[in-house]
């Protein structure tokens, strides 16, 4: 099973009663997992700071809880995460963290290992999907046996990848709840937030020598003149590149066994860390006074790979005999395959939208601040709608703070282009600060219906949850208007000219002007498909405009003008139907197939 | 079964099939009581990107990734693709090649070409290929969907598994409605080779 799956089952079998999370790769298909084993309460929350009290909230009443998000959404979870971790836990509480190195689908990458330091947890990394569903099981005894939160941390690699795994019986568990004027969760009169933090360290402490003898951290001797200190991916990556080598394979990440890793690196000749990105290891060992190879050696960024591997220890495998051949290159007649907007796509008729007003307001620069999601290609060529897209909720205040050190005459008009799930994360604080403090911005909230960039997942919107049960969607529109918006609009952007209508006024408004652009995704929750469209060749001009949309359906066909132009043409394959084409063409060259 | 270790990697276009294919091959590597390991490209696959699926097997495995140079086998849904990851093989590789052609945007708006003679290109590179048009068998079978079993009907043929093994992964694996028309799929595509 996938790494994911494996973290669901290892959570299934520790006997965990509430799970919750948001979306986001390469984490997304833990909690989906989790939803299907129909003991285990599971939610998406609305975003990753709320699943983390969520999920405190079913420690404390004594159960195990499971959190689960991306590396980028700890970022946000971070906040109760500090003070539940030194105030300990009630049933054992297990934050899964999945780290997208590469940044595959990411507008960043990051170690969040570091966090491990931060939060005062205890890490484990597992290498593989069996190590990915033991170590869930393994983090629930340690975590009520240490009071403690525990830290699960993939990256993609392990996450989605599938391996062999062998399963067990689950194991219900529950304690009773927590006292409420039992000492550990009152600050006023209980444990002084400094006495906390001190017995962090201390239970830490006591954490590094349960590390010194558990299996998850061991030894494995080869060959004694060259040592590696590894851990989760990268530790396959190294075994296979140096089979002959001595091995200190780390389970547990933080706190580290020093005994243990003092011990190893006594017995051998060269000692080396191998880690992808950030050396974690690397300076925890090299502060216990021991002399070690590791980061200068290797990018800190990107993922490692077997290849890198082998280029950094080429001297050491010929002294090994080992043969190591030179990896050919890609052929040069191959183009790139990007992944682009689907047919039909609500944000290729905005954007599209946006693109005309550009063009009609040459005098000014329209700024487009994006967010976080399937719409984020439109910073990419060809769209080149965004600006810039960073993270959750941060498009709206960006461009109140831009709107606040712009001069009136400064020529640039403020958007911000948000999706529906994305709002409800972290655009809801974000557009009451800009209508509180009086900014002057468009706000357009591109409703389609679900999370749809990572799978199509259920949110506070949709009117699902996870597990299917019906709930009554989210209003935006009067959510909208509760946070102070006066300016208004709903448009369908599948009509052309009432969504640019729309969008004129709402830029024209001074002040912060709404526009709730709705139409569903064409994926999800279904994929969509209504009677496609075609060219009349005798009508088309070849002018290009319809290629300006950037729908993956309308395509170049190989048919000229007299003019010599070469014509469109529509893939009635990939075409859905939205009718958006035949819309903008201006001499009516396109019509639905009868 | 004893074999040494294989390398597989099954590449194509979203939505094609990919997955499910290489999940398959997975399940019997599996059934044959392998240790076995596959990573797969998310997060692509809906959106008409580039997917290819890793799959290793043997008697232990450790990286999930196959590097250039080490595949004993590609199977390719399409032929761009095919072209993409064909430095992937190893010396005395064999690729299979689905003769089907997926546009990217960039080649539909005219910005760029698509590479002609794909697979004239693979063959002057002493590259073993075997050119299926699997879309025309699978619309003889019946269903222009059963293209991914098929493909995996022409792979059994370079593969030490058992019939009963393929049989029973893509009959646990394909949904029950479409299970016969696949099962009639694999077999076909078993046969194409040995005309």
């Amino acid at each position: 099973m996938l790494g994911n799956e494996a973290i669901a089952r290892g959570a299934y079998e520790a006997g965990v009663r509430l799970a919750s999370g948001y979306p986001g790769t390469p984490s997304t298909e833990i909690l989906e997992e989790v939803a299907k084993y129909g003991d285990i309460y599971t939610e998406w929350s609305v975003n990753e700071k709320v699943a983390v009290d969520v999920a405190i909230g079913a420690s404390l009443g004594g159960v195990r809880s499971l959190v689960t998000m991306k590396h980028a959404g700890v970022n946000v979870a971070s906040d109760p995460f500090v003070p539940i971790s030194l105030m300990g836990v009630n049933g054992g509480l297990v934050l899964v963290s999945s780290d997208d190195i590469g940044a595959v689908s990411s507008p960043t990458e990051q170690d969040t290992r570091i966090y491990a330091k931060l939060f005062h947890v205890p890490m484990l990394e597992p290498s593989d999907s069996q190590e990915a569903k033991d170590f869930t099981v393994l983090a629930y005894t340690l975590s009520e046996r240490f009071d403690v939160p525990f830290f699960l941390r993939t990256t993609n690699a392990v996450s989605h990848s599938k391996g062999v795994v062998r399963f067990s019986q689950r194991k219900e568990k529950v304690l009773p709840p927590f006292d409420r004027l039992g000492p550990k969760f009152r600050p006023q009169g209980g444990i002084h937030p400094i006495v906390l933090h001190q017995n962090g360290f201390e239970r830490l402490k006591r954490i590094e020598r349960y590390a010194e003898k558990t299996r998850i951290n061991r030894i494995e001797w080869g060959d004694r003149k060259i040592g590696i200190v590894s851990s989760g991916i990268a530790y396959q990556y190294a075994k296979e590149v140096l089979p002959f080598a001595s091995f200190l394979k780390l389970g547990m990440t933080y706190p580290l066994p020093s005994d243990l890793i003092k011990l190893f690196a006594s017995k051998i000749k060269e000692l080396y860390i191998i880690e992808e990105m950030e050396p974690f290891l690397e300076e925890q060992i090299r502060a216990m006074g021991i002399k070690a190879k590791g980061s200068e050696l290797r990018p800190h960024a990107g993922s490692l790979s077997r290849e890198k591997l082998m280029e950094i220890f080429s001297g050491t495998l010929k002294r090994f005999g080992q043969k190591i051949g030179k990896p050919k290159p890609p052929f040069p007649q191959v183009i790139k395959r990007f992944p682009t907007m689907c047919s039909g796509c609500l944000h290729l008729a905005m954007y599209y939208a946006v693109r005309m007003l550009r063009q009609k307001m040459k005098d000014k620069d329209i700024v487009v601040m994006g967010d976080i999601g399937c719409y984020s290609l439109g910073i990419a060529a060809p769209h080149n709608i965004l600006g810039c897209a960073f993270a959750m909720g941060s498009g709206i205040s960006s461009a109140h703070g831009l709107n606040k050190v712009l001069k009136e005459n400064s020529g640039k008009i403020l958007l911000s282009y948000i999706g529906d799930s994305t709002f409800l994360h972290a655009g809801i604080p974000s557009l009451l600060n800009a209508i509180y403090n009086k900014s002057n911005i468009t706000v357009i909230i591109a409703d389609n219906g679900t999370t749809a960039m990572t799978g199509g997942q259920e949110h506070a919107g949709t009117g699902k949850t996870i597990q299917g049960e019906v709930r009554i969607p989210t209003n935006l529109k009067e959510l909208c208007r509760s946070l102070g918006v006066t300016d208004l609009q709903e448009v369908d952007p599948y009509d052309y000219k009432s969504a640019y209508e729309a969008l004129n006024h709402a830029v024209a408004f001074n002040g912060v002007s709404v526009l709730i652009a709705n139409r569903p995704c064409v994926l999800f929750p279904k994929k969509l498909k209504e009677t496609p469209f075609r060219v009349l060749q005798e009508e088309c001009t070849g002018c290009g405009r319809c290629m300006t949309i950037y729908c993956p359906s309308i395509i170049v066909s190989d048919k000229k003008t007299e003019k010599g132009k070469y014509q469109a043409a529509i893939d009635s394959y990939s075409c859905v139907g939205c009718s958006f084409c035949s819309q903008i063409c201006p001499s009516h060259a396109i019509v639905q197939i009868s | 079964m004893i074999q040494p270790s294989k390398n597989i990697l099954i590449v194509g276009v979203g939505g094609q099939g990919v997955i499910l294919a290489s999940n398959i091959v997975t399940e019997v590597a599996l059934m044959s009581g392998l240790d076995v390991k596959k990573n797969e490209a998310h997060g692509q696959s809906q959106r008409s990107g580039s997917v290819p699926c890793h799959i290793r097997y043997g008697k232990k495995i450790y990286s999930p990734i196959i590097l250039p140079g080490e595949a004993d086998l590609i199977l390719a849904f399409e032929e761009l693709e095919a072209l993409r990851w064909a430095n992937y093989l190893k010396p005395g590789g064999k690729i299979v090649v689905n003769k089907q052609r997926i546009y990217p945007p960039s080649v539909t708006s005219g910005m760029d070409k698509y590479p002609e003679e794909i697979v004239a290109i693979l063959k002057k590179e002493n590259i073993d290929v075997i050119e299926i048009d699997g879309m025309e068998h699978a619309e003889r079978i019946g269903n222009p969907l059963v293209v991914s079993t098929l493909l995996l009907g022409v792979l059994s043929n370079f593969l030490d598994f058992s019939e009963k093994i393929w049989v029973s992964a893509i009959t646990q694996l394909v949904p029950e409605k479409h299970r016969d028309l696949n099962l009639k799929a694999f077999q076909e595509g078993k046969k194409l080779l040995k005309v």
